[in-house]
């Protein structure tokens, strides 16, 4: 199924429609949308609360299924595959930084960034991980809990941890939701820094439009279809140098 | 599987220094301790008092036999690890001066007893003290009345057989004498060593031989299922424990209550591990679903939380067990006073199943909460309101019904209990999700109808929206009540029939063999010295001839043909009144005046194959009587009263030469009258049965307090079960209490949702706890222990009261935290 066009395209979603049932009857979230994002580029999903915004990036992401059409992730179709088998492909080829950051509260910063290499079985993950604790500037807190670490710490954690499996692709619902502005901005700095040394695909869910502008693309979800806000597909610039 | 193991190896360390192990562990640490030092304790007082029953036997294995034991049986027992002693009992003429009787002539050697005590004085009825030997060469010893009826004293000589002895002391206790009737002529003892100089034993001689065996529990079991093939059928072999009825009823009904006891505690134990292991799975669903984002699949996901889980159970178990030792040791130095003075060391057996008990308390009932785990969807880091639906109570319980009842058969051996308890725990289960789901609906509706003040509405409200958490905790406190109150009422009613089995002043003299004419005197006798000897039987001695017309002999099976009953003289009595002390197992009992019926005990229908409508024969004094047997009745022996196999209607026997029986009580201060007794009355035998009653008293008192100490562990354990099921919930109430300060809630609003909350279903388990208790104490009361039943109305009302009072503080103290916490702190953390 892949070809050699396909292997560049990061993401992509053919005809994709998700209903789900509600007490009020069947809801219509998503219909019949087409996405494609290609490899390196940052792209950011904006839209109204309730939108379903988040939905998306579940399905693009390999969390849910769709109720129809097709999506794949790193050139591989995911919609058809049961939940082990996305867990698969999203251990090879995706991070996630959310809103609330879920750090798991009875791990050490340190430990949360491991976890992710340890579930892989990788050898050398503590070391891994505290390089990557002093890329996000958390070098002094590796032994410190959640419950010790304010909101951007924490963030910061989760981006580290993100990247700890060094992922093709990043998702991130509302990386900045719970963060006060000064330091929202600075995580995001720090995310699209991180990104760029990665050379990773983004993929951001927001409602806000400022930090939606840094990315390369702005897609707009209205009505279960995704227009495009904003493209640069032929922009040269770096999302990271954007500011 | 092996990066799973590493991992969960990690996962449990980093949780148990972030603090969220402490309860499961402590529930498990429980577990164990508590079913390891009850198998230990038990196990141990089991051989304790099955030695002591064996003192009362002389030995713990008897093979009887009216020959030698043959020189294969004799070999083998040589090869083994055991003890023997060897006594030899026969009826024998004795002279002394002029005067002759038969004695019951006892040669033992210098070993016996095997366990046990002879008691002897240097004089007849004086003070007495324990023998440290056996007779001497060319000595007898002779029990008390012997002296008078031969008019010897210590010093004087004596003719047995054709040798000439000296008699030495006076036995005043003979430890295994026993109960029976058999041994009616006076006791004279002496030395093996001088069995052949008497020339006494003849081939044909009418005698009975003892080998007496002592050894410890293992080989001993394996020596009897080695040696029985051999035997023939003339050599009996019989077990200490098995032996004496009147006191294996103890011990049975002691070895069933410290089961019932394990039986509570591990159910208590197992409560607590499902209560904390479903906070355990609840606080790791976030963490699970980040982890499936991530990539790890759910078959990885459980490996290493169920292996965690075995990391717990295999490092708890370790100190589990010695704790569970430590605190049998502790228990038996503190009761040291009252406990038995020699108390063996168990065997490694119970500490193995105690910690295997950790295993599978922690697989049955911490696994099916942990198997929510698996329903964990990743999808959940993005909508947290995935919480995967609570497992069917079914599905955890079911789990834990299973490993349950496996453990505890195993552990107690008493299938009929352990399905009766288990039949109540699903009862009350059943009751609970039933209740829970009709009333909680009533609730509601109430709710919406009519106004409520505030904080009750929110806890009310709670209780009814989180029906999974509510049933959990509901069934836990019940559970916790119910065993706790069952112990208690088992406890009770056990205590009385212990204290009725042997009142304060169960007779502990029996004179047998008083002449007619003698009635009279000797209970003035009595009287003039203030003892009470109302209690007067008819003995009439007769053989059984035939049975439904044919020789008795034939008319039964070879294996019945060899029992007691068919060789010797029957002790009868005449009665137009059911005895007391028996029960009417089938037929009826005659009118007055009747004649031609006989009431016959229960074992004579399992020995000889006597039923209801035989005819029996009887040959008394030349004269046949016959009769029909009319009712069967069960004697309870351990009752201490005096009791008869076969009872006939005072008409059939009245004109029967007779002797009376007579019952007494005679505190041991005023032993000496016993030697008046004897001298103003040399015909009548006297039994002394105060020794085996003070053995049973003492064994009772052990077994009281054996069940007091049970019901205080479990007591204990209740609270743990009652602390971590409020533990369980506290981190709901948390963010509930902080939402609610936030908006302006005050403290003592707060206070009253929550604790109202507690109260409230503190009242509700004791209710279902009440009917729970009632219905298990009826099936273990009435199928088990064998005793009455009635419903304990008192329960009714103190059980609900307390148990809302109870768990309302608990709740308090649990939730104080909640109360005082401040809401930002809480809020942030969520």
């Amino acid at each position: 199924m892949t070809t050699g066009t396909e292997s560049s395209i990061a993401v992509s979603a053919k005809s994709l429609s998700k209903t789900v049932i509600a007490q009020s009857g069947s809801l219509t979230i998503l219909s019949g949308l087409d996405l494609k994002i290609k490899s390196g580029e940052s792209v950011a999903i904006i839209g109204t609360s309730g939108s379903g915004k988040s939905t998306l990036l579940g399905i693009l992401a390999g969390l849910d299924q769709p109720s129809d059409g097709e999506v794949a992730l790193a050139g591989n179709r995911i919609d058809h595959l049961d939940e082990d088998a996305r867990a698969r492909v999203r251990a090879d080829h995706t991070g996630f930084v959310f809103q609330s950051f879920h750090l798991l509260s009875n791990l050490t910063a340190l430990e949360n960034v491991m976890l992710p290499l340890e579930l892989a079985g990788k050898n050398n993950a503590q070391a891994h991980s505290r390089t990557l604790l002093e890329r996000v500037g958390l070098s002094e807190r590796l032994t410190h809990y959640p419950r010790q670490l304010s909101g951007g710490e924490q963030q910061r954690v989760a981006i580290a941890r993100a990247f700890a499996g060094q992922p093709d692709i990043l998702f991130a619902d509302e990386p900045t939701g719970n963060l006060d502005e000064k330091t929202g901005e600075s995580i995001i700095d720090l995310l699209f820094e991180v990104n760029r040394e990665n050379k990773t695909t983004l993929v951001l869910v927001t409602h806000d439009l400022q930090l939606a502008q840094r990315c390369q693309r702005i897609l707009k979800l209205t009505q279960g279809r995704l227009e495009e806000e904003k493209s640069t597909e032929n922009s040269s610039v770096c999302p990271g140098e954007a500011k | 599987m092996n990066r799973s193991l590493l991992l969960s190896w990690r996962f449990l360390l980093r949780d148990w220094r972030s603090g969220e192990l402490w309860l499961l562990m402590l529930s498990l640490l429980m577990a164990v301790s508590v079913s390891t030092s009850i198998a230990i304790f038990s196990e141990r007082l089991q051989i304790s008092l099955g030695r002591q029953v064996a003192e009362v036997m002389g030995a713990d294995l008897v093979i009887s036999s009216p020959r030698r034991l043959s020189e294969e049986v004799n070999q083998f027992i040589d090869s083994q690890p055991v003890e023997t002693a060897t006594v030899l009992e026969f009826p024998s003429v004795v002279m002394a001066k002029d005067e002759m009787q038969l004695v019951s002539a006892k040669a033992v050697t210098s070993n016996y007893p095997l366990r046990g005590h002879m008691r002897t004085a240097d004089q007849p009825f004086e003070a007495d003290e324990v023998a440290q030997d056996t007779p001497g060469k060319g000595e007898v010893w002779l029990e008390p009345r012997l002296f008078p009826l031969l008019g010897v004293e210590v010093g004087d000589t004596l003719i047995l057989g054709e040798a000439e002895f000296k008699v030495a002391r006076a036995i005043t206790l003979e430890t295994d004498r026993g109960s029976g009737f058999y041994s009616l002529s006076p006791r004279l003892m002496f030395s093996m060593d001088d069995l052949d100089e008497t020339g006494i034993i003849q081939p044909g001689s009418r005698v009975y031989w003892k080998t007496l065996i002592a050894g410890e529990g293992d080989e001993l079991t394996g020596f009897r299922s080695r040696v029985e093939p051999l035997l023939t059928d003339s050599e009996k072999l019989s077990l200490a424990e098995e032996n004496r009825e009147d006191l294996r009823s103890s011990v049975v009904l002691l070895k069933q209550f410290l089961g019932l006891g394990s039986i509570a505690a591990m159910l208590l134990a197992g409560i607590a591990v499902a209560m904390s292991s479903r906070r355990f799975a609840e606080r790791r669903f976030d963490g699970i679903a980040v982890m499936r984002c991530m990539g790890a699949q759910q078959n990885q996901v459980m490996q290493v939380f169920i292996g965690e889980l075995l990391w717990i159970a295999v490092l708890v178990s370790v100190p589990g067990v010695i704790i569970g030792w430590l605190l049998q040791a502790g228990a038996v130095k503190l009761l040291a006073g009252v406990l038995p003075a020699w108390l063996p060391e168990a065997g490694p057996m119970p500490m193995v199943v105690g910690g295997l008990t950790g295993i599978i308390t922690l697989v049955g009932f911490g696994l099916a909460p942990l198997l929510r785990l698996r329903e964990v969807t990743p999808l959940r880091v993005l909508r947290r309101e995935l919480t995967p639906a609570a497992a069917g109570v079914w599905s955890v319980y079911g789990l834990s019904f299973i490993s349950m009842l496996a453990l505890l058969w195993y552990h107690t051996g008493q299938l009929l209990m352990t399905v009766g308890v288990i039949l109540g725990v699903a009862a009350v289960i059943l009751l609970i999700t039933l209740a829970i789901k009709a009333g909680l609906a009533r609730v509601q509706r109430r709710l919406s109808e009519q106004p409520v003040p505030m904080p009750w509405r929110l806890g009310l409200k709670r209780l009814v929206q989180e029906q999974g958490q509510t049933s959990a905790q509901l069934i836990a406190f019940t559970l916790t009540f119910m065993a706790m109150a069952l112990v208690l009422l088992v406890r009770t009613d056990l205590l009385d029939r212990w204290q009725q089995q042997l009142p304060e002043n169960t007779p502990n003299y029996f004179a047998v063999n008083i002449q007619p004419a003698e009635v009279k005197p000797f209970q003035n006798f009595l009287q003039s010295n203030g003892i009470d000897g109302t209690s007067l039987y008819p003995m009439v001695r007769g053989r059984l001839v035939e049975i439904n017309g044919q020789p008795a002999k034939e008319a039964v099976s070879e294996e019945q043909r060899s029992h007691n009953s068919l060789n010797r003289e029957l002790n009868m009595t005449w009665s137009d009144q059911p005895a007391p002390e028996s029960e009417m197992v089938e037929g009826e009992w005659w009118q007055p005046g009747d004649t031609g019926e006989i009431s016959i005990e229960m074992s004579i229908v399992e020995h000889l194959g006597i039923n209801l409508g035989d005819e029996l024969t009887f040959m008394i004094a030349g004269t046949e009587v016959n009769a029909e047997v009319t009712s069967i009745r069960e004697v309870q022996w351990e009752s201490f009263q005096p009791n008869f196999y076969m009872i006939l209607p005072e008409a059939s026997l009245k004109n029967s030469p007779a002797t009376w029986l007579n019952s007494f009580y005679l505190p041991q201060q005023d032993r000496l009258v016993l030697n008046e007794l004897v001298r103003q009355f040399p015909t009548i035998s006297l039994l002394d049965m105060d020794a085996v009653i003070s053995q049973v008293q003492v064994m009772l008192e052990q077994s009281i307090l054996a069940v007091e100490a049970m019901l205080l562990a479990l007591l204990l354990a209740g609270l743990l079960v009652l602390a971590s099921a409020i533990e369980a919930s506290l981190d709901t109430r948390l963010r509930e209490g902080a939402l609610i300060r936030s908006l302006g809630g005050s403290r003592k609003q707060l206070m009253i949702m929550q604790v109202g909350e507690f109260f409230i279903m503190g009242a509700f388990s004791g209710v279902i706890a009440v009917l729970g208790t009632e219905l298990c104490s009826w099936w273990l009361n009435t199928q088990v222990f064998e005793l009455s039943w009635q419903p304990a109305i008192w329960l009714w009302v103190t059980l609900p009261v307390a148990s809302a009072l109870l768990i309302g503080l608990s709740g308090w103290l649990g939730i104080r935290r909640v109360i005082r916490q401040s809401p930002g702190v809480v809020l942030k953390q969520q």
